[in-house]
C-alpha cells in the first residue's frame, strides 16, 4: 500500500486508515497531534454507525494505482486485475509490474523458455517449405502405424481390408495395396472379398469395364 | 474423411487431442479494444499470409446453415453462430484437422486436432504458426515470448488439450482426486469439459503453464502424463470388470441395447452407457476367455464410441441445459446415437 500523505510504502500490518484515506505509522502519528489534516477528535466524534461503516469498508478503497490507465488502449490496471486481459501491447509497458505479479500467480513463472518467432530466426525461416506446410494440412499416417502396416500378416491384410470395406475407407486406398490386397484374398480362398475389391479397382478404370482378374 | 473418423492410438482411453496456439499482430490493439478498422486490418494480413494455402475461408456472420452444421459436426465450433461475429474469418483444411480462427479470442488462433491420443498435434500447430510468424509481424517480447491480450495465454502461446474418459478411475475411491494432483505435478490441469461431466467420467487433461516452460517441454510433459493416465485407467478398468465379470457383461449388453434401440436419451445416460461398454471392452479386448464373449452377438468398435462420446460432448459444450432436456432433442440424439452404431453393423 501507497501512503496518502507522504506517498511512502506502506506495510500491510503497519497500515493506518483514517477518512477512507490509508497512512503510514508517521503521517498518523502526526495527524493526530495536529500537524496534517485533522485531528483524530473528528473520528472519535463521528456517530457509531458512520465509524464501524469506515472500518467495513475498508476493502473497497481506492488506493490510487486502480485510475492508471494506458496511454494507448485506454484499459485501466483494475481491469487488468479482474480480467486478467490487457488492451494492447503497450499495456505490457505501462502496467510492467502488476503484469508480473499476474503472471507468476497464474503461471508459476515470468520466466519465457520459448523459441523466437520465425521471422527473426533465420534457422526456422529456412526450415518452413511450402509443401511441409501442404504435409501438415494433409497429416499421412504415423511412422509407428506404417510400420505396423508393414508387418502385417496375409490374414491381418485380409481383415484389414474388409473393415476398410465396411467403414467406405476402401476408397482412400492406392491401386498398388488393393492389388495386393486382391492376391492376398485369392490366396486365402475367400472370393467374396476378392470379387470387391477387383470391382473396386475396375471401377477406378476408365469406363470401369476391363477385367483385372 | 474428417479428422475423427480415423480411430487413433490409445482411442479406449483418449477420445481426441487438440493443440491450440495464440498469436497477436504487432502494431494492432488486442481483441477487446477493436475497432472495425483493426478488425479489418487483421483480416487482410491473414488473408494474404494464407494466399495459396488449400484451405477453405469462411467469413463469420456469412456462414451458410449447412455449414454451419458440418462445422458443428467436425467440432470446429462448439455452438451455432454463438460464438461468431462478423468480424472474424475460419480457415479449415479439408478434413477440419487444422483450423485458423481470425479475430475470436485473438487475432490468430491455430488449432490442430487427432483423434486418440497424437501430441504430434502440438508439431504441427506450432509449424503452421511459424509459417505464418515468417509472414506476418507477430507481437513478441523476449521477457514475456509471444504477447497476447489474455496473460494466460501469454509465453509461448501453446496449450495442449486431451479428451479422456476415465470410468475406471473415478469408479476409485478418490481417483480424481490423485490424478488431479499428479496433473498439478507436471503444471498441467484436469477439468470437466461442461456440467456434470465428471459424474460419466469425461475430463479435459490440459497444458496450463505457458511462462517457464519451452513447447518441447509442454509437449513431453503431457507425454508422460497422459501415459500415466492411461496405464492407470486401463488398470482400473480390468480390476473392476475382472472383480464382477457377470455383472459388467450384463452392463455393457444392456448398454449396448439401450444405445441402440432407445427412442429418447439423455445426454448423461449416453455417456454413462459409454461408459460401461469401455470397462467391459477392455477386458474382453485382453481376455483370452470364450465365456467372456458368449451371448454378447454384437461388436462396437472403439472408433464408433469415441465419434459417440465427441458427439455429445460437443452438445452438452455447446448447448443449454435446458435446451438439452427438451424432449426433441432427447429423440434427436437417440436417432444420431443410432446411426452411428449403423457403422459397426
Amino acid at each position: 500500500m501507497i501512503c496518502s500523505k507522504c506517498g511512502g510504502y506502506v506495510p500491510e500490518n503497519d497500515l493506518r486508515i483514517f477518512n477512507g484515506s490509508v497512512m503510514c505509522a508517521n503521517c498518523f502519528e502526526e495527524m493526530c497531534q495536529g500537524k496534517i489534516g485533522k485531528s483524530m477528535d473528528d473520528f472519535f466524534n463521528l456517530p457509531l454507525e458512520k465509524k464501524a461503516g469506515m472500518i467495513f469498508n475498508m476493502s473497497n478503497l481506492d488506493f490510487g494505482n486502480s485510475a492508471l490507465t494506458c496511454p494507448k488502449c485506454g484499459t485501466s490496471l483494475k481491469e487488468i486485475e479482474t480480467e486478467k486481459r490487457v488492451g494492447c501491447i503497450e499495456c505490457f509497458n505501462t502496467f510492467g509490474n502488476a503484469i508480473s505479479k499476474i503472471l507468476l500467480k497464474e503461471q508459476g513463472s515470468t520466466e519465457y523458455l520459448g523459441r523466437t518467432p520465425a521471422k527473426y530466426d533465420p534457422e526456422a525461416k529456412a526450415d518452413i517449405k511450402t509443401d511441409e506446410i501442404k504435409d501438415i494440412l494433409d497429416p499421412k499416417v504415423s511412422a509407428a502405424a506404417e510400420e505396423d502396416k508393414g508387418s502385417l500378416t496375409a490374414e491381418d491384410k485380409i481383415e484389414q481390408i474388409k473393415n476398410d470395406f465396411y467403414e467406405g475407407k476402401i476408397a482412400d486406398l492406392p491401386d498398388e495395396e488393393l492389388k495386393e490386397a486382391l492376391a492376398a484374398a485369392v490366396a486365402a480362398e475367400d472370393y467374396i472379398l476378392a470379387a470387391k475389391i477387383r470391382d473396386e479397382l475396375n471401377n477406378r478404370k476408365e469406363g470401369g469395364n476391363d477385367e483385372v482378374v | 474423411m474428417r479428422w475423427y473418423e480415423n480411430e487413433g492410438i490409445d482411442s479406449d482411453v483418449v477420445i481426441m487431442t487438440t493443440a491450440v496456439v495464440s498469436r497477436s499482430i504487432n502494431g494492432t490493439p488486442f481483441v477487446p479494444k477493436m475497432k472495425k478498422t483493426d478488425f479489418d486490418h487483421v483480416k487482410a494480413e491473414v488473408d494474404s499470409a494464407m494466399k495459396g494455402l488449400p484451405m477453405e475461408r469462411l467469413e463469420g456472420g456469412k456462414i451458410d446453415l449447412t455449414k454451419m452444421e458440418q462445422l458443428m459436426r467436425d467440432r470446429v465450433l462448439m455452438t451455432e453462430g454463438a460464438e461468431l461475429s462478423e468480424n472474424s474469418v475460419i480457415y479449415t483444411d479439408e478434413k477440419s484437422a487444422l483450423n485458423v480462427f481470425v479475430n475470436f479470442s485473438e487475432h490468430l488462433t491455430v488449432e490442430a486436432r487427432s483423434a486418440g491420443f497424437d501430441l504430434d498435434v502440438a508439431d504441427r500447430a506450432d509449424k503452421f504458426a511459424s509459417m505464418l510468424e515468417s509472414k506476418l509481424d507477430i507481437s513478441f517480447s523476449e521477457k514475456y515470448g509471444f504477447l497476447n491480450s489474455n496473460l494466460t495465454d501469454t509465453g509461448t502461446g501453446l496449450r495442449i488439450f486431451a479428451m479422456v474418459n476415465i470410468p475406471g478411475i473415478c469408479r476409485n475411491e478418490r481417483g480424481v482426486e490423485v490424478v488431479s494432483k499428479r496433473c498439478q505435478q507436471y503444471d498441467w490441469k484436469l477439468a470437466a469439459p461442461f456440467k456434470r461431466a465428471g459424474a460419466a467420467g469425461i475430463f479435459f487433461i490440459l497444458s496450463d503453464a505457458m511462462l517457464g516452460v519451452s513447447g518441447s517441454g509442454i509437449k513431453e510433459n503431457g507425454r508422460q502424463l497422459i501415459r500415466e493416465i492411461i496405464d492407470l485407467e486401463r488398470k482400473c478398468r480390468l480390476e473392476i470388470a475382472g472383480g464382477n465379470t457377470a455383472m459388467y457383461k450384463d452392463l455393457y449388453a444392456r448398454a449396448y441395447g439401450t444405445l441402440k434401440y432407445a427412442t429418447v436419451q439423455q445426454p448423461l445416460e449416453i455417456l454413462t452407457n459409454l461408459s460401461n461398454i469401455r470397462i467391459y471392452k477392455n477386458y474382453l479386448d485382453n481376455s483370452q476367455d470364450q465365456e467372456d464373449r458368449e451371448d454378447l452377438p454384437f461388436e462396437i468398435s472403439w472408433k464408433t464410441i469415441n465419434m459417440i462420446t465427441g458427439e455429445i460432448c460437443r452438445e452438452c459444450m455447446g448447448d443449454r441445459p435446458r435446451n438439452r432436456a427438451l424432449p426433441a432433442a432427447n429423440k434427436k440424439r437417440a436417432k444420431t446415437v443410432k446411426e452411428y452404431l449403423k457403422g459397426d453393423d
